[in-house]
C-alpha cells in the first residue's frame, strides 16, 4: 500500500516544479523572517515582556483552535474521485486511506505556520520578540497542532455520517471561548474595580493580563501548553523534553485508537467526491471550502428561482444557491476567526498610539482588514463556475457575466465589512464616525470584489501550477494592489482633504472613500481584462 | 462468484436498492439492465465497498470489505476519474504495485490491446473521456481479478473500443471469471450475457437467462421495454 502510494505521490510531485520552487521560497522566507528578528533594533514596546507573552499565548491558542478546526475537514473531505476509484475500491484499508485526507488538512496547517512565520518580524518590531523566543513559540505551536489535528481528524473519520456528532466538539470549543472571554473580563473588572476602568486600560496592558490570566491557563490543552511555554521562555527547557515525551505517549495512544477503530467513512467521502472536485478547484485559488459554501448542506425549501435574465441569471442563481444553504449564508465563520486576529493587532496599535492620534488606529485598521482579504475573498463561488460550461456558453458579454457572478457575493462581503467596521469602532470610537464608517463599508466591498477578481485571474492563469503557487501569487498580488491603490487614492484624498475637509473624521472618510473609488475602478478594469479568461483560454 | 443477499440501500427516505438478491457464478456474465435511477450504479458501488447498506455481499465467499475480497475484485467506475498529473503508464504501474502484481508484462499487453501504447506518456488530464475509460478498464484488469464489475462501461468509448471490450467480456468468461455489467444501453448488450436482471425502482423486476431453450420467450429488449414502460409491475 505504502510503496504504491509513494510511487504515485512522487510521480505526481515531480510534475509540479513550480510548486517545489514555491515551497523552497516559502521555507527560505519563513527561516529568514525568523532569523531577521534579532537584527531588528526598533521596538515600540521594548521590554514589555508581559505583553509579548500575552501575544504569544493568544497566538498559541489560535494555533490550537485552527488545527482543531482543520482536523474536522479530514476523513470525509479531502478525497478526489480518483482516490475513490483507486484507493477506496482498491486493496487499501480505510485506515490507510485516511492518510490521504490528512495530507489535505496538514497542508492548510503548514500554510498557516508560514503566514505566522513571515509575520514574526512585524511582531518583533512591535514587541522586541527575538528569534529564540519565536522558535520556542513555534516548537509549542507545532506540538499544540500535533495534539489537536490528529484528534479531531479521528473524530471526523469515526463519526463521518453524523454531521451533528462531528459538530459537538466544535460547538464545545466555541462555548469554551465565550466562557473564557466572560471570565477574563470578570477577572479584569475585579482587578481594576469597574468596567469603565477596564476600558481605560491600554490594550498592551490587557494583552499582558491575557498571558498571565488563570482563565487562559486553564483552557484545555492549549492552556497547559501556554504555562509550559512560559517556563521554556524563561530558560527552563526541561519541560520541553517532558512535553515531547508526553506527546510520544499521546501519539502511541492515538495510534492504538486508530488501529482498533472500525472506520466506515467511504460513503460520505464518495458522496462528497464531486464537491471535492469543486473544492480542489476553489483551493487552487486559495479559496477555502467554507468561503465558497461548497461544504454547506443545501436543502430544498420554498424558495423559487424567478429572477435574472441573461448574465444576471448568474447573479440570481448564486444568490439562490446561497439562500438554499442557510438563511444566514452571508455569515462566514472562518472569516470571523481571521477578523478576531485583526482585532488583536488593532488592540496592539491602540495601545501604542496617543489618544489624540486615533486616526492612525483607524487607518491601521483599514489596512489590516484589507490585507486579511488576501486570505478571505479569493473568487468565492465564481471559481466553481469554471468547472461548468454555462459561463463560457451563455451568449452575453464575458465581463458582464463575470461581474454578475462576483457581485453575488456582495451580501457576504457587506456583512464582513460591517463586522470589520464594528471592530474598528470598538478600538477607535471617537474618530470613526458615520462618514468614515460608511466609506469603509464601501471600501471593503470594492476591495473584496477586487480581491475576488484577482483570485479568479490567478486560478485561471496559474491553476496548473498547483494550490500553493496560486495562493502565493494571489497573496503577493493583493498586497501589491493595496499599495498601488493607496498611491493615487492618497493623492486624491490629499487634494480633497485640503479643499473640503473640516475635521479629522471627515478627512478620514474622504481618504477611505478615495481608496474605495480607486479599488472599484481597478476592479472594473480587471473584470474587463479578465474577459479573456472566458473568451480566449481553454474552458474548464 | 459474486453473491448479493438481501441488500437494501436507502438515501434518507429514498429507497435506492430494495432487498436485492442475486448470484453470478464463475464463468458467467451478468447484466444489470434498467433505466436511469433504477438503482444499478448503487448496487455496483455497494459491491465495490463504497456505500453502506444492509444485507451481505460476498466475493468468492468473502465479505466484500475483506482485503482479500478486494484483491479479487476489479471495478470500472461510472466516472473514469484519473489522477491529473499521472501518466497512463504510471496509473497502471501504481495499480500493479498496489495489488502487488509481480508480472510486469500485463501492463504492456493491456496498453497494446486498448490502443494506449502511444498514449502511455500522456497525463490523466490530457486524455479524453473515452481514453480515461480505457485506462480505467486497464487498471481494473491488470491484477487479473476473478470478479469484475463494470458500471456503464460503454459510455464514451469509440466503436473499436466497444468491440474490444466485448471481446474482453468473452475472454473473461472463458477464463472462468465472474463478470457483472451495469448498463442502460440495451442495444450494446447483444448476446454475450448469461443472466440479465432488469431493475426498476431499486428492485429486480425480472430475471432472464440466456439459454438456447428460451428462444420462444420474449427477447431481453421486449421484456425490458415491457417492464420499464409500465405494462408490467
Amino acid at each position: 500500500m505504502t510503496g504504491a502510494t509513494l510511487y504515485r505521490k512522487l510521480n505526481m510531485a515531480r510534475r509540479k516544479p513550480v510548486a517545489w520552487i514555491i515551497v523552497i521560497v516559502g521555507i527560505i522566507s519563513a527561516v529568514s523572517s525568523l532569523l531577521s528578528m534579532d537584527r531588528i533594533t526598533f521596538h515600540l514596546y521594548e521590554g514589555d515582556e508581559k505583553m509579548v507573552f500575552g501575544i504569544l499565548a493568544a497566538l498559541l491558542l489560535f494555533t490550537f483552535d485552527y488545527s482543531f478546526a482543520v482536523g474536522f475537514r479530514s476523513g470525509v473531505l479531502g478525497y478526489s474521485l480518483a482516490d475513490v476509484n483507486f484507493h477506496m475500491a482498491g486493496p487499501f484499508t480505510e485506515r490507510f486511506n485516511l492518510l490521504l485526507s490528512f495530507e489535505y488538512g496538514l497542508s492548510s496547517i503548514l500554510v498557516f505556520f508560514w503566514i505566522l512565520c513571515v509575520n514574526m518580524p512585524f511582531f518583533s518590531m512591535w514587541t522586541g520578540l527575538n528569534t529564540r523566543d519565536a522558535l520556542i513559540f513555534f516548537l509549542f505551536a507545532v506540538m499544540a497542532a500535533a495534539v489537536a489535528f490528529p484528534a479531531t481528524s479521528y473524530v471526523s473519520a469515526r463519526f463521518s455520517a453524523g454531521v451533528k456528532a462531528r459538530l459537538i466538539p466544535i460547538l464545545v470549543l466555541i462555548a469554551l471561548h465565550f466562557l473564557g472571554a466572560f471570565l477574563f473580563i470578570r477577572d479584569l473588572i475585579g482587578e481594576y474595580g469597574s468596567f469603565e476602568n477596564v476600558k481605560a486600560v491600554k490594550s498592551n496592558v490587557i494583552l499582558g493580563e491575557l498571558g498571565s490570566s488563570r482563565v487562559i491557563r486553564s483552557f484545555p490543552v492549549a492552556g497547559q501548553f501556554i504555562t509550559l511555554m512560559e517556563r521554556a521562555l524563561k530558560g527552563d527547557l526541561f519541560f520541553i523534553s517532558v512535553l515531547a515525551a508526553a506527546l510520544v505517549l499521546y501519539g502511541a495512544v492515538l495510534f492504538l485508537l486508530y488501529k482498533k477503530t472500525h472506520f466506515n467513512y467511504y460513503e460520505d467521502a464518495y458522496s462528497n467526491a464531486q464537491k471535492i472536485a469543486d473544492i480542489v478547484e476553489a483551493s487552487k485559488a486559495g479559496v477555502e471550502a467554507v468561503n465558497t459554501g461548497i461544504s454547506r448542506t443545501a436543502t430544498v425549501g420554498k424558495e423559487t428561482l424567478d429572477r435574472g435574465w441573461g448574465a444576471s441569471a448568474f447573479f440570481h442563481m448564486h444568490l439562490f444557491e446561497n439562500r438554499r444553504t442557510s438563511k444566514l449564508f452571508f455569515v462566514n465563520k472562518v472569516t470571523l476567526v481571521y477578523r478576531a486576529f485583526a482585532l488583536l493587532i488593532l488592540f496592539m496599535v491602540d495601545g501604542v498610539v496617543p489618544e489624540d492620534l486615533e486616526a492612525v488606529v483607524v487607518l491601521t485598521g483599514v489596512v489590516t482588514m484589507l490585507v486579511l482579504n488576501a486570505i478571505v475573498f479569493g473568487g468565492g463561488k465564481t471559481v466553481l463556475e469554471f468547472n461548468r460550461p454555462y459561463i463560457f456558453l451563455v451568449p452575453e458579454k464575458p465581463a458582464r457575466k463575470l461581474a454578475m457572478c462576483l457581485t453575488a457575493d456582495i451580501p457576504e462581503m457587506a456583512f464582513d465589512a460591517l463586522v470589520c467596521t464594528i471592530m474598528i469602532k470598538i478600538v477607535a470610537f471617537h474618530e470613526f464616525t458615520w462618514f468614515p464608517m460608511i466609506s469603509f463599508i464601501i471600501l471593503m466591498i470594492a476591495f473584496d470584489l477586487l480581491s475576488s477578481a484577482t483570485g479568479l485571474l490567478c486560478v485561471r492563469l496559474l491553476g496548473g501550477f498547483g494550490k500553493f503557487s496560486v495562493m502565493f501569487v494571489r497573496y503577493i498580488a493583493i498586497l501589491a494592489l493595496i499599495v498601488i491603490g493607496m498611491i493615487p487614492s492618497n493623492i486624491m484624498a490629499g487634494l480633497l482633504v485640503a479643499i473640503v475637509a473640516r475635521s479629522m473624521s471627515t478627512a478620514l472618510g474622504m481618504i477611505i472613500l478615495s481608496m474605495a473609488a480607486v479599488y472599484f475602478l481597478i476592479w472594473i478594469a480587471m473584470v474587463f481584462l479578465s474577459r479573456n479568461i472566458l473568451e480566449r483560454s481553454d474552458a474548464f | 462468484m459474486l453473491s448479493v443477499n438481501g441488500v437494501t440501500k436507502r438515501y434518507k427516505k429514498f429507497l435506492a436498492n430494495d432487498n436485492l438478491t442475486f448470484t453470478i457464478d464463475n464463468g458467467e456474465i451478468g447484466i444489470l439492465l434498467g433505466p436511469n435511477g433504477a438503482g444499478k450504479s448503487t448496487i455496483i458501488k455497494s459491491i465495490a465497498g463504497l456505500l453502506k447498506y444492509s444485507g451481505t455481499i460476498e466475493i468468492n465467499g468473502l465479505d466484500n470489505h475483506d482485503m482479500e475480497a478486494k484483491r479479487q475484485l476489479g471495478y470500472i467506475p461510472e466516472i473514469p476519474a484519473l489522477y491529473d498529473t499521472l501518466t497512463v503508464e504510471e496509473h497502471l504501474e501504481f495499480i500493479r504495485r498496489a495489488y502487488k502484481v509481480e508480472d510486469t508484462s500485463m501492463k504492456e499487453k493491456l496498453l497494446e490491446r486498448f490502443e494506449l501504447s502511444d498514449k502511455r506518456k500522456k497525463m490523466g488530464k490530457e486524455l479524453s473521456k473515452g481514453m480515461q475509460q480505457k485506462v480505467s478498464i486497464c487498471c481494473a484488469l491488470i491484477h487479473n481479478p476473478s470478479v469484475i464489475i463494470f458500471d456503464e462501461p460503454m459510455v464514451g468509448l469509440d466503436p473499436h473500443a466497444i468491440k474490444e471490450l466485448k471481446q474482453v467480456f468473452q475472454e473473461l468468461k472463458s477464463e472462468g471469471k465472474t463478470v457483472l455489467i451495469s448498463t442502460h444501453m440495451i442495444d450494446t448488450i447483444e448476446d454475450y450475457w448469461d443472466v440479465a436482471h432488469i431493475m426498476m425502482n431499486g428492485r429486480i423486476a425480472a430475471t432472464k437467462h440466456n439459454r438456447p431453450d428460451a428462444l420462444e420467450e420474449k427477447s431481453l429488449a421486449e421484456l425490458f421495454f415491457e417492464i420499464t414502460e409500465g405494462t408490467r409491475a
